[in-house]
């Protein structure tokens, strides 16, 4: 009974789903600086799924390595954002074009 | 000599007040009534008084120091800083000789109460105040 | 045989849980901290949460009015607390409501009376709070200015007397009384500072004004008690591990004034509690579902309380649902 105690233990805490890798910690702060809307926006509406660093698992990861990669240019990631995020409700324009402005800086940064 | 023997008196006097116990102001020792009608010794029992249920030894004396039969006491437990009560209501028997003994009293909780006797005998009605430190 | 397979469980688990605390992964830091101010409040990130707190409470001592500490003489006072809470945005970022309420289970075996039991709400609170600053979540840089500004959330709210008040109690030994017997309206503040990306301080202050209420005299009639005001003080440092763990320790204080029966002031009836704790949380379904552990004490020191009948210590779980945006 013990050891069906100890591996469920085990089991559970490996049993926390990957996430991929965040950015780096001064990649994040530099941002967050240059772009406090946009940081802000991600945090009140985005953080919630996609992690406060972007790398949250069951969500595209929007921050780290190679995050972004499927868009040529900002203007591709807001027309994205605009359409499809968040799941369910709507972001003001300035609100999308303060967040996209976030999120390239950041993959720009690294 | 005899100063000697004063100061020693006065001084033991001194002592035996000091030495009061401190769950009780004045156990052992008389107190009077608001309106000085009355003076009366409250002994708890257990000593300190403790959470829960406990017992009260009253000795009760007219203001020239005659004990007062028949009277009749009503005690109410309060507990000043939370302004509260207790639901138990004591019972007051006399038992003879100005002495009376009352039972459920009942602190719910240790900290400072205080005991409202009313008494109601030959000289009048009038009340004690009796604070008491529960263990 | 059997005993090396439970070691090397033991070993496996060990390892396993430091794995996942090591993982490069950061958590909500920002959701985390903010969440933390209060049960039932809404962290940052979040629209709404719905939350349920189990706790288990025991008596060990009193304080008496000058702080002096004695452990608890023949009387055992146990409490099951279940308490029930949550909050909203309402329509903005910037502002929720959130509230709780308490179911309590109380057992009091005190001498020379039967062992009772009680069950019973308690006292109940709703309030309203306002993100008036925003921390950029930066960490401190100390050539930067702006990574100095908090999260700054202003509150006010009430407690409600849904639970009996000690007057109210039916019992002898008073344990079916479960909340204060007084209306409670408070105001205060809520802090939270990003010492790095992973680690804040928060501090939440609160005053509250306790109204004065009718107390029934046992010769018929009533009193006018006043309760004393009551001042709160909190302050916790939230460390999150990672994505799914956080912990945090606290100290709080609580004090309330004098009271007063009929105008007359009581001396010696100010009333101080101090109290340490930590917790652990942990996402078990991220974003939606946390559970969290947490272990308090009332210190048996001299002068951490005063006019405390029942000093205790407590262990809570506690899970938590998120709702976002």
């Amino acid at each position: 009974m013990r050891l069906v105690l100890v591996l469920i233990a085990a089991g559970l805490a490996a049993c926390a789903p990957a996430a991929s890798p965040p950015p780096d910690d001064a990649v994040l702060v530099r941002a967050r600086l240059v772009e406090p809307g946009g940081a802000r926006v991600f945090a009140l509406y985005c953080a919630s799924c996609h992690g406060e660093t972007g790398n949250a698992p069951g969500t595209p990861a929007v921050m780290g390595p190679r995050a972004l990669d499927d868009f040529d240019s900002e203007p591709g990631l807001r027309g994205f954002v605009s359409r499809r995020m968040p799941p369910r409700g709507t972001l003001e324009p300035d609100e999308v074009s303060a967040v996209s402005r976030y999120l390239w800086r950041v993959a720009r940064l690294r | 000599m005899v100063r000697t023997r004063m100061f020693a008196v006065v001084l033991a006097g001194f002592c035996a007040a000091c030495s009061s116990n401190s769950a009780l102001a004045g156990a052992g020792g008389w107190q009077s009534s608001k309106a000085d009608l009355y003076r009366a010794r409250f002994v708890p029992d257990p000593e300190p008084p403790a959470t829960g249920q406990n017992a009260l030894d009253i000795t009760l004396e007219a203001s020239d120091g005659k004990p007062v039969e028949g009277a009749t006491i009503a005690i109410e437990p309060w507990m000043p800083a939370h302004g509260h009560g207790s639901s138990a209501v004591p019972v007051v028997q006399g038992v003879g000789g100005g002495s009376y003994h009352a039972t459920e009293l009942v602190y719910t909780m240790p900290g400072q109460w205080e005991l409202r006797v009313d008494v109601s005998a030959g000289a009048g009605d009038d009340q004690f105040a009796v604070p008491l430190d529960v263990q | 045989m059997t005993g090396a397979r439970v070691r090397a469980g033991v070993v496996l688990s060990v390892v396993l849980v430091a794995l996942s605390l090591a993982r490069p992964a950061r958590a909500q830091a920002c959701c985390t901290a903010t969440g933390s101010s209060g049960f039932g409040v809404v962290g940052r990130c979040h629209f709404a949460a719905l939350a349920a707190q189990l706790a288990y409470e025991r008596g060990h001592g009193s304080f008496d009015a000058r702080g002096r500490y004695r452990t608890l003489r023949g009387a055992e006072v146990d409490d099951v607390v279940l308490s029930l809470g949550g909050g909203i945005r309402l329509g903005t970022p910037a502002w929720q409501i959130y509230g709780s309420v308490p179911l309590r289970l109380q057992y009091r075996d005190l001498g020379g009376l039967a062992p009772a039991g009680a069950v019973g709400p308690g006292d109940a609170s709703v309030g309203l709070r306002y993100m008036a600053v925003e921390d950029l979540v930066t960490g401190i840089d100390v050539h930067d200015a702006r990574t100095f500004v908090p999260f700054v959330e202003p509150f006010v709210g009430v407690r409600a007397p849904t639970g009996r008040g000690p007057t109210g109690s039916k019992t002898p030994s008073g344990v079916d009384a479960t909340g204060d017997g007084a209306w409670t309206a408070f105001a205060g503040v809520a802090v939270t500072k990003f010492l790095t990306l992973r680690d804040a301080l928060v501090l939440v202050g609160s005053w509250g004004y306790r109204f004065p209420h009718d107390v029934a005299a046992a010769g018929g009639g009533a009193r006018r008690f006043s309760t004393g005001q009551e001042v709160r003080a909190r302050l916790a440092f939230v460390r999150v591990f990672n994505l799914f763990w956080s912990g945090s320790v606290f100290a709080s204080v609580i004090f309330t004034s004098d009271v007063a029966q009929d105008g007359q002031r009581v001396p010696y009836s100010a009333t101080r509690r101090v109290r340490f704790g930590a917790s652990l949380m942990r996402y078990v379904v991220y974003p939606y579902w946390k559970l969290g552990l947490s272990a308090s004490l009332d210190p048996p020191i001299e002068g951490f309380g005063q006019n405390i009948p029942f000093a205790s210590a407590s262990v809570a779980c506690l899970v938590q649902r998120n709702f976002t945006w």
